[in-house]
């Protein structure tokens, strides 16, 4: 037999010899990197919305904490000037955030009873209007 | 052939890339979301179970009697009121997942105190307040 006859069903023989290796065109790696690129930010985003939520709710919890913080501290002046022997109008305020304080009256009678007149969570911080949004016009 | 080895070996590094940041991310936006709504839904309980306990002046009774069955003694002079991961009161051991973890009060002359924490069921605590009173002499 011939090496025409040989070969007579080979006529393109290169699919055979690059066995295993398909052909990655430059797009398909363009659009690929694309695709995990949006993915990456699609994820990211979704992080950043859920990191500004749990923010708003550190906030919240933070702001629960300084109020009993701020109980706690009056709640010991006030067992202080009980154990001092104090007789009178205990009046105070104790500050729970940048706007808001404690404000705190209590009768104390000679013969160590008390009665809480006030105790009240009041606004006293300057109020700053927001006038970077355009909300009427 | 070089080059078509490249490509594949870029595109596989992008997608491994890809798929480790999205799932860190994805994880991450998870954990983070889930201690918000819990903190979010928490908050008023962890209130009620402060004031009810300054009010009562340290004793548990009003507590025990608003929270009920899920609201049970810790052993150690405090209470425990169980959650699920929703933030309701639950009694049944297995459903919990959180729970508000009142100690036993303290007194130091006139001032009574106690700490109210939340706590994961496996003891982590997610956030704390102490609770404060006057010890006897209310009018």
């Amino acid at each position: 037999m011939s090496g025409i006859d040989r070969n007579v069903f080979r006529q393109n023989p290169a699919p055979y010899e690059k066995k295993g290796t398909a052909p990655v065109s430059s797009g398909a790696v363009l659009l690929c990197s694309m695709a995990a690129l949006c993915l990456v930010v699609l994820n990211l985003v979704a992080l950043s919305t859920a990191d500004g939520a749990k923010r708003l709710s550190d906030a919240c919890v933070w702001n629960i904490e300084n109020y009993y913080e701020a109980c706690l501290e009056a709640n010991k002046d006030i067992a202080d000037a009980r154990n001092d022997g104090f007789v009178g109008m205990y009046q105070n305020t104790y500050r729970i955030t940048e706007a808001q304080s404690l404000r705190v009256a209590v009768a104390i009678f000679s013969d160590g009873t008390y009665e809480v007149m006030i105790w009240q969570q009041v606004r006293d911080g300057e109020w700053i209007p927001d006038l970077g949004l355009d909300v009427i016009k | 052939m070089k080059g078509d080895r490249y490509g594949m070996i870029i595109m596989a590094l992008v997608a491994a890339f890809a798929i480790t940041v999205s799932g860190a991310c994805i994880i991450k936006s998870n954990q983070v979301s889930r201690d918000a709504y819990v903190q979010d839904l928490s908050a008023g309980h962890m209130q009620t179970a402060a004031d009810l306990t300054a009010v009562g002046g340290g004793d548990f009774r009003l507590l025990m009697d608003f929270y009920g069955v899920s609201c049970v003694s810790d052993g150690k002079g405090g209470v425990l009121v169980h959650f699920d991961g929703q933030m309701q009161p639950v009694e049944v051991a297995g459903k919990v997942r959180y729970r508000i973890r009142v100690g036993a009060p303290a007194c130091d002359g006139y001032l009574g105190t106690a700490r109210v924490a939340l706590e994961r069921v496996d003891g982590n605590v997610l956030w704390a307040v102490t609770a404060s009173w006057q010890d006897g002499g209310g009018l």
